[in-house]
């Protein structure tokens, strides 16, 4: 392997943990991304929250939160859920609701994924404590006020209706994408990638964190959307499967095509 | 928004600029329940007088948050209070003090 900054590494395996890219909202035109003022990502509402300052913040009255940008759409060339956002939208709407306890926080939702533990009683809590509305129904067109506000269109799916409403700030769950820079690593190392766009691994489920080419192991977001957890625990497996390849099947060169054969 | 004379009918549409945040908040303030129901639906299946005359809990929740109140007591004024829709809630929420909550605030007696 070649660093950039010029030092070559000779490696007996290499583990590919090139993560991944947020989906990039301007493609979602109806929503307005990068066209009116008041819409932002969860990204973008995550460094408001770091840094305290960002100019489409200004005390907001009516917050709306829209899940599944760029997950879950076809059109969006993205089938896949990206797993994390569901809950990332239920904590930032209490976040939102606590920095402004006057506002009015509406989530548009297809489904709600709150799997796992404790991710049921934060939305619990959204409702019960934070008063967060959940609208099903995913928004379908925003425009612009001539005051700046912005009129948000979506199906009430529960109620069977069309719905409006005029927010001051939009928030875009834009989800999860297979990392471009990630994919020219791949091209080096000739590693094959799925329809999604997310690397091939040796089997889903019991061989995770090994790449179909033996030597080569995978952790995290390379291989599909995963959540923080996930990620910890498949790096921590990814650690170990790489220690069993240089204990057990590299060292012997006698036998190391048998052992791959059998082991990889 | 410019109005072009035409749209669509306002009973066929939600605007939620016309919801009631007051009310609303004087009915969370009693019972507080109203805010985590998640239109499972199972009150309205199990409803008795739903076999009668149109009835459901779930609607009427809807429609309060729909800016629609009229048509959530309308939803809610056959119910006999039996008491079936708080033995199937899923989040274990007192629909009948919920439901006499909801006419109290909301029909002004």
């Amino acid at each position: 392997m070649r660093l950039t900054n010029g030092i070559t590494i000779l490696s007996d395996a290499v583990l590919v943990a090139s993560g991944f890219d947020l989906f990039d909202a301007v493609k979602k035109e109806e929503y307005g991304y990068g066209i009116y003022d008041q819409v932002m990502t969860n990204a973008d509402l995550e460094a408001y929250f770091k840094t305290g300052s960002d100019k489409r913040v200004t005390n907001p009255k009516r917050i709306g939160f829209v899940h599944c940008v760029g997950s879950r759409d076809e059109k969006s060339g993205c089938r896949s859920c990206s797993k994390v956002c569901c809950a990332t939208a239920v904590k930032q709407a209490i976040e939102v609701k606590q920095a402004f306890p006057d506002s009015e926080v509406f989530c548009f939702y297809m489904d709600l994924r709150l799997f796992g533990r404790h991710y049921e009683d934060i939305y619990l809590s959204a409702q019960k404590d934070h008063g967060v509305r959940f609208i099903r129904g995913r928004v379908a067109e925003v425009s612009e006020n001539h005051d700046g506000t912005l009129l948000v269109k979506a199906e009430n799916t529960v109620a069977g209706k069309p719905l409006k409403v005029t927010l001051d700030l939009l928030v875009l769950m834009s989800g999860m994408r297979p990392s471009v820079p990630g994919k020219a690593i791949g091209d080096l190392l000739e590693m094959p990638v799925e329809e999604d766009g997310y690397f091939a691994v040796r089997n889903g489920i019991a061989a995770g964190q090994r790449s179909p080419l033996p030597g080569v192991f995978l952790a995290g977001a390379a291989t599909g959307p995963k959540t923080l957890p996930e990620t910890l625990a498949d790096a921590r497996a990814a650690a170990m499967e790489i220690d069993r390849y240089l204990t057990e099947v590299f060292p012997d060169a006698r036998n190391y095509k048998q052992l791959v054969r059998e082991r990889w | 928004m410019v109005d072009f004379g035409f749209g669509l009918v306002p009973s066929s549409r939600i605007n939620l600029d016309l919801f009631d945040r007051e009310k609303y908040d004087k009915l969370t303030a009693i019972e507080p329940d109203a805010r985590i129901c998640i239109s499972c639906g199972s009150c309205t299946a199990v409803c008795t007088a739903g076999q009668f005359a149109h009835t459901s809990l779930r609607e009427a929740l809807d429609d309060i948050l729909n800016a629609n109140p009229d048509k959530a007591l309308e939803s809610l004024r056959s119910c006999q209070l039996c008491g079936k829709c708080a033995m199937v809630c899923p989040r274990g929420i007192n629909t009948r003090h919920l439901i006499l909550s909801i006419i109290k605030v909301y029909s002004g007696e």
